[in-house]
């Protein structure tokens, strides 16, 4: 079967220097032999980076009808991504315009997931800045700061224009508004891909991934990853408290197995994402391990143990869910459970 | 009352007997008439045929006569680029290319694509402005002077604020003759479309913007006519900004929760209108999670200054099924949309015995209490009446399930949600007080000779 395709998105004004950048990226993957294809939405600058781009034989699509994150242009946005998933490439950068918001992309991240059947595997945002115009814009272009919130990695390009406390001054801003993200300071937009910890970290988790595309950043205060996502912990008892239901209810593991399910069925519904263990009786319990609507739980056999713990990852904006869960969780299952 | 004096007095935030309902078909209305985004927005015959089509289609209480935010920027001098399925984008800036602002003129109705829409506005005007409300939507002033001076813009704000004053005071103008323009053909409302407003901060919109979009919802104001702030975008921070404008009426997308821009638009006594999904709900959804969607913002917004619709230009490619789901809501019509749209597949469905003396049977039709609020509100409210009682059985009916659908037709079910007792649709849309609904199954237990 075919890899995922890696699924960057490439963020930063007009000037900074992104596509010197992505030109620089790309010489550099096809040197460890890796393809990459590209969609350029650049607001007002139509043509010229395509061609640019083109020189160094890659696939090149452009969108110039406005943002590609504003929800009216999803459509469009979306099909360019779906119609780049037959092609061979390993991955896949959208260069976006300055003025494009990035929280947008959950949306249409979740729609490329469903449509492609996971296809794509998103592995982050790059935001490049330029040293010169750092402050002015972080002044005024709320943009700006949002793209810096949600993304991975931040270069801070044409180092040299500044002096060195300039430069520390924008890092202390940067890390103010994202205090994880890797920051990577150039000229040039030259980089070296095993300074990327994205490109290095191959298996960066999949909460982090999923953290980042959800939410919104004005929401809380607080960590980065936590001011985007609730994570909801249950833990469940193997018989061990009073259950919830009547006996009968629970005379046999299938039973209980049947109603684990419907809950993580409906549970699926509102969470990004739900992993753990649930005991069933015994010596067995079921590994649930769900992203988005896709839903996998087997059945395995295990030493038995006390608790039993199950991670669901929900959007944190909506305050009711977590009391929705537990709500769920002793109705379908009728089994008593912690929550932290 | 007519559906255009609906959107009137809704944009007035007076009390109306339902939500207005006010789909913003744009580039969507040339799917619907069969040509390309292009094509349509050149051709005034093709844009009355559309937006006339769309008024077939959705029976809407009003409709914007184009949604096009390029057509000033095009007559001033930028080049746009056209597209098959979304509306044109500015391609160049005409002072990046070294124009200044001596050079700009205000566009009067000769310039540009303007004979084509003034035409195509008198013309829909003419034909549904005494039905319907109709909008004719103006580039907001700000991002008029993004498309003029390009992202430059956000650096003259440091460094030359003064200039940046002076655009805005032209793009006043061209706002300000354009609403003109428009009023002029007959639309009742004026919308000032700046979704570039959620790119800056509060500090900024009340130094760059405030100023001139209030005087132009003055202007408008002092013709007799209606004004609306349009923005999309995340402009969260900007909403409170936004009325400060004083506008009659706010519309925002779903990049902004609904209870927030409600709160804050009563307490300066401004109606606003939204926020139908348009990328998860509208484009990618079912006509259920439209019905759902459409139901909640009703629910948020209520039935004072709110008007029902999508959230910005609907998608070229919206289903018009899921348009026609939410008229459907809008005119409590949910049951027979269901039945046409053939989504039953020939599912039978048998109803339990009312009769059965034995208990009390509660069938509650709701789109589904875990997503929709006013389901979740009546199921509380049913399952609070219903706790201690004996011989009742409660079950929900959610349509997102054909068997639901098929119960709810057989049941005579119009609205969502409802509550049946033995059968009997007996509070509709209307979510009863716990002591009002114990009553009611009381006196169906009585009925029935139970305890």
């Amino acid at each position: 079967m075919k890899n995922k395709i890696k699924f960057c998105l490439l963020t930063g004004f007009l000037g900074a220097g992104k596509t010197t950048l992505l030109k620089n990226l790309i010489n550099a993957l096809i040197k460890d032999n890796i393809r990459a294809g590209i969609i350029v939405n650049e607001f007002g600058k139509v043509s010229i980076d395509g061609i640019f781009l083109s020189e160094v034989h890659t696939d090149v699509v452009e969108l110039n009808n406005g943002s590609i994150f504003c929800k009216c242009l999803s459509g469009t946005f979306l099909d360019q991504i779906i119609s780049f998933s037959d092609k061979p490439i390993d991955y896949l950068f959208v260069e976006s315009t300055g003025l494009a918001d990035p929280y947008g992309l959950s949306d249409i991240i979740t729609e490329v997931e469903k449509r492609t059947k996971g296809q794509y595997e998103f592995v982050g945002a790059i935001c490049v800045t330029a040293a010169d115009t750092f402050m002015k814009l972080h002044k005024k272009l709320a943009t700006f700061n949002r793209q810096i919130k949600f993304s991975n990695v931040i270069l801070i390009n044409k180092i040299d224009k500044v002096v060195e406390d300039e430069l520390e001054s924008i890092k202390t801003v940067i890390r103010e508004i994202n205090k994880d993200a890797q920051i990577i300071c150039t000229t040039y937009s030259s980089i070296d891909l095993s300074e990327f910890n994205m490109y290095t970290e191959k298996d960066k988790s999949e909460q982090e991934k999923l953290a980042i595309l959800s939410g919104d950043p004005d929401a809380v205060e607080g960590s980065e990853f936590n001011k985007r996502v609730e994570t909801v912990l249950i833990r469940t008892f193997n018989d061990k408290a009073e259950p919830l239901v009547t006996a009968e209810m629970m005379r046999n593991d299938e039973e209980k197995e049947l109603r684990i399910k419907s809950f993580i069925e409906k549970l699926s519904e509102i969470s990004f994402r739900i992993k753990g263990f649930v005991a069933l009786g015994e010596d067995s319990s079921l590994v649930v391990n769900c992203t988005g609507n896709e839903i996998n739980i087997v059945k395995q056999i295990i030493t038995p143990r006390v608790s039993y713990e199950l991670v669901v990852i929900v959007d944190n904006d909506d305050k009711t869910l977590k009391h929705e869960i537990v709500e769920k969780w002793e109705n379908i299952v009728g089994i008593y459970a912690e929550f932290e | 009352m007519n559906s255009k004096q609906l959107v009137l007095n809704a944009i007035q935030n007076k009390e109306t007997e339902r939500a207005p309902w006010v789909p913003f078909v744009g580039c969507h209305a040339a799917s619907l008439i069969g040509v390309d985004a292009e094509t349509y927005f050149k051709d005034a015959d093709l844009i009355v045929k559309g937006v006339t089509k769309a008024y077939e289609e959705y029976r809407p209480d009003g409709i914007p006569a184009l949604f096009d935010l390029q057509v000033e920027a095009e007559a001033m001098g930028c080049s746009l680029k056209y597209a098959k399925e979304n509306p044109p984008s500015v391609a160049t800036h005409p002072m990046e290319e070294g124009k200044t602002l001596e050079d700009l003129k205000v566009p009067d109705a000769n310039d540009g694509r303007f004979p084509i829409v003034l035409d195509a506005t008198r013309r829909i005007c003419e034909a549904l402005g005494d039905k319907i409300a109709i909008y004719g939507l103006i580039t907001g002033p700000f991002t008029l002077a993004l498309h003029l001076m390009g992202s430059d813009i956000f650096f003259q704000m440091i460094d030359e604020p003064e200039q940046v004053h002076k655009l805005m005071e032209l793009c006043e103008k061209v706002a300000i003759n354009t609403a003109k323009m428009y009023m002029d053909a007959g639309v009742d409302i004026i919308a000032s479309v700046d979704p570039m407003v959620s790119q800056i901060s509060p500090e900024d919109f009340a130094e760059f913007v405030a100023p001139y979009s209030t005087r132009i919802f003055d202007f408008v104001k002092s013709q007799g006519k209606l004004c609306s702030f349009f923005v999309c975008g995340n402009a969260k921070n900007n909403i409170e900004e936004m009325c400060k404008c004083k506008p009659n009426n706010i519309s925002f997308d779903e990049n902004i929760e609904m209870e927030f821009v409600k709160d804050i638009a009563q307490r300066y006594e401004v109606s606003f209108g939204g926020n139908i999904k348009l990328t998860v709900t509208m484009l990618f959804g079912t006509p259920a999670d439209n019905i759902n969607d459409a139901q909640n913002c009703m629910n948020t917004g209520g039935n004072k200054g709110f008007v029902l619709s999508p959230g910005c230009d609907m998608p070229f490619a919206t289903p018009v099924a899921n348009v026609k789901a939410v008229s459907s809501l809008v005119h409590g019509e949910i049951a027979d949309f269901l039945e046409d749209s053939n989504v039953l597949d020939g599912i039978e469905v048998e109803l339990p015995d009312y009769t059965d003396k034995s208990k009390v049977v509660l069938d509650v039709i709701t789109l589904d209490s875990a997503s929709c609020a006013p389901c979740q509100y009546m199921m509380e409210a049913v399952y609070a009446a219903c706790e201690g009682l004996e011989n009742v059985e409660v079950n929900e009916h959610k349509i997102k399930e054909k068997e639901a659908v098929a119960r709810m037709l057989k049941l005579g079910v119009k609205n969502i949600p409802t509550i049946c007792i033995d059968g009997e649709p007996a509070f509709i849309s209307i979510i009863p007080d716990v002591s009002t609904l114990k009553g009611r199954i009381g006196e169906a237990k009585d009925k029935k000779g139970l305890k």
